[in-house]
């Protein structure tokens, strides 16, 4: 032990030692000031994100509806209750050409069995399909209550519940 | 202050665009959300030009396929796609309000940003 050891020993160390065990504890992650609640915090708002017309202007109803998420839900239902509807007249058209590509078939078979049979297939077909197309939303709702969705649905609904609280 | 008497105060160099926060009249947004409201409308227009072009292309794909199946596929495939990315694109408000009420309980906290500064009581 050489004297500058000694000398801190007797002096220096009881001021460090004392310095730390009198400073306050402090807690780093939970400091006593802490930062006011976010009810107190000052929100500005910067205005309102738009786009084009139509479906781009979807938060001016849900600011003017009190901050509901119905108008958003009601637009997507409808977006794609208007694809439904448009894939069903694609499926009526197309079945309308299909027996009308049938019909041809058939006449210009001339009595060949197996060209018959496959037109008669194509027809057979055809009804199948758009009789599935036509009973596809009754089948749904009915899966969904075998399943116990009741709402299956009604997609709106479902937004609903899945938003937290 | 010297520096203010030097310079005085800045006037608003836009008839229709606020400085900051919105105005609670309603007369004027904020200017750096009615550029972005801007910038997105471009996007949209620009989405649905692209989405013309593509069927387009997948019409002439059609022309030029005679009958080979592998072609008439991809035009399909074409036509298929842009019709779903400009549902997406027309439909991408409705699904940000909607991701916000299931991500943050609020409609608006996506398309309706709020800037917060510190406690005022």
């Amino acid at each position: 032990m050489n004297i500058s050891s000694i000398l801190f020993l007797i002096f220096f160390f009881p001021i460090a030692a004392t310095s730390v065990l009198a400073a306050p504890f402090v807690d780093p992650l939970h400091p006593t000031s802490a930062p006011p609640p976010p009810s107190q915090q000052q929100a500005v708002s910067v205005g309102n994100i738009v786009g084009l017309p139509g479906l781009g202007t979807v938060i001016n109803d849900i600011i003017k509806n009190g901050n509901s998420v119905a108008p958003a839900s009601n637009a997507l239902a409808s977006v794609l209750s208007t694809i439904i509807g448009v894939l069903t007249i694609v499926a009526g058209i197309w079945f309308f050409f299909q027996i009308l590509i049938a019909g041809f078939n058939w006449i210009s078979s001339s009595g060949d069995k197996n060209k018959v049979q496959e037109v008669q297939h194509k027809i057979t077909n055809s009804v199948i399909g758009l009789a599935v197309v036509v009973i596809a939303y009754a089948l749904t709702s009915l899966f969904g209550k075998i399943l116990g969705i009741p709402n299956i649905l009604d997609i709106g609904a479902a937004i609903q519940l899945l938003g937290p609280k | 202050m010297i520096l203010y008497s030097i310079f005085g105060t800045v006037k608003n160099p836009f008839a229709n665009i606020g400085g900051y926060g919105n105005d609670p009249g309603g007369a004027t947004d904020f200017g750096l959300i009615v550029f972005l409201n801007n910038i997105l409308r471009l996007f949209i227009v620009v989405a649905g030009i692209y989405a013309f072009i593509q069927i387009l292309l997948a019409g002439m794909l059609f022309i030029s396929a005679g009958g080979d199946a592998k072609q008439i596929s991809s035009a399909w495939n074409k036509i298929w796609q842009a019709g779903l990315g400009l549902v997406i694109v027309a439909s991408s408000f409705v699904l940000a309000a909607i991701f916000g009420w299931i991500i943050f309980g609020d409609p608006s906290a996506i398309l309706s940003p709020k800037l917060y500064g510190p406690g005022i009581n």
